[in-house]
């Protein structure tokens, strides 16, 4: 079974279920406990809540790292086998010169930022660029497929 | 009863009721003035079949595409900072991008396949003259002056394009307008061009307030 991860919604499963989603400038954060086969994928949108209390938890990387780990360990996982790849951060129509942090990097350093308070190992990542990534995790294996366009983008003069 | 509350000025119901009518013709006329030079432009007759005008957050307005955002499109992105922070999207599926390589170059469909460049090329092409057909529209209307960037274009998955426009630091966390127009070819249903218009609500509502 398939399920599709919106923007800001976190979803954690014990099953054979494929999570899957597709990340521009967002952050697809993927969990995975090998000892108890518990996988989870959020859906980052933003860095930082700054005391928005009332977006869901999953919408800012400060609040859904710890919603994802705190649901991980809700269905039986244990936060010293969870592993983390990260996912995202492409700048696709940013005018930005590299010095500026763009969204999509700025997510990214929370989200690390977060993974390293819960000490949470980041096995694999594949962060920035101008392409959009789809991404899948089967949350009984752990095996997270990442699958982004090879081409040349064009801007005019 | 308040409904909706800027900076400034807090806006009563009949105030919004008033704003939603004035959105719907501004981006209805604005619409109707792309087609007309859409379909000059491709020498076809293009009818918009469905207009979308709404309010509502980013977030939501990409999580209601489910449907599409796994799907790659050629995009073009125009961005409009002077007066209203607006963003004007032109979006086409990869069939009907390479179609239009071949309305735009004159070329028979079976002499080739364009390569990617090649379209993404052509639908900037497009979009710098109907989104700038749309932008004049809106500046007209509005009565005051409307600069726009060039076209920014790119063939990738629809929902992480979107995501991109909505995550540009004038939209994130704001309300948004956004309206939506599917335009199709009478002669040939098949064809059809998406414009979206995402604009941030609270500057749009002062301008329209105002006449």
């Amino acid at each position: 079974m398939e399920r599709f991860v919106k923007m800001n919604e976190i979803f954690i499963s014990k099953s054979s279920e494929v999570l899957k989603t597709v990340v521009g400038s967002c952050i697809a954060l993927c969990l995975w406990d090998n000892n108890n086969r518990i996988g989870g994928m959020g859906h980052i949108m933003l860095p930082e809540s700054n005391g928005d209390r009332t977006a869901p938890p999953g919408k800012y990387a400060d609040t859904a790292v710890a919603e994802m780990v705190s649901k991980m360990v809700f269905h039986g996982g244990c936060l010293d086998n969870v592993v983390a790849m990260c996912v995202g951060g492409a700048s696709m129509f940013s005018n930005h010169s590299s010095r500026i942090e763009t969204v999509g990097i700025k997510n990214y350093r929370i989200v690390k930022r977060e993974l390293e308070h819960f000490k949470i190992p980041v096995i694999t990542e594949s962060i920035g660029g101008t392409t959009g990534r789809k991404i899948s995790m089967n949350c009984r294996e752990g095996i997270v497929t990442i699958s982004m366009l090879l081409k040349s983008v064009k801007k005019p003069g | 009863m308040l409904e909706l509350e800027t900076t400034h000025h807090v806006y009563s119901v009949s105030e919004c009721a008033e704003f939603e009518n004035k959105m719907n013709r501004l981006f209805t006329n604005s619409f109707q003035r792309a087609v007309e030079s859409l379909s000059q432009l491709l020498t076809r007759e293009m009818l918009i079949t469905k207009i979308r005008i709404g309010r509502t957050q980013g977030d939501l307005y990409i999580n209601q595409l489910e449907g599409l955002i796994e799907e790659n499109h050629f995009s073009s992105l125009i961005k409009v900072h002077s007066y209203l922070d607006t963003f004007i999207l032109l979006i086409l599926p990869k069939e009907e991008g390479e179609q239009l390589y071949h309305i735009l170059n004159g070329r028979n469909q079976a002499d080739r396949f364009p390569d990617q460049d090649e379209v993404i090329d052509s639908i900037g092409e497009l979009n710098n003259i109907v989104g700038l057909t749309f932008v004049n529209a809106l500046a007209n209307t509005l009565g005051k002056a409307i600069n726009a960037s060039v076209p920014e274009n790119t063939f990738d998955l629809l929902g992480a394009v979107l995501e991109s426009v909505v995550l540009q630091k004038e939209l994130i966390n704001r309300d948004i307008v956004r309206a939506e127009a599917e335009i199709t070819d009478v002669q040939d249903p098949d064809f059809n061009v998406r414009l979206v218009i995402l604009s941030e609500q609270t500057r749009l509502m002062e301008v329209l307030s105002h006449r």
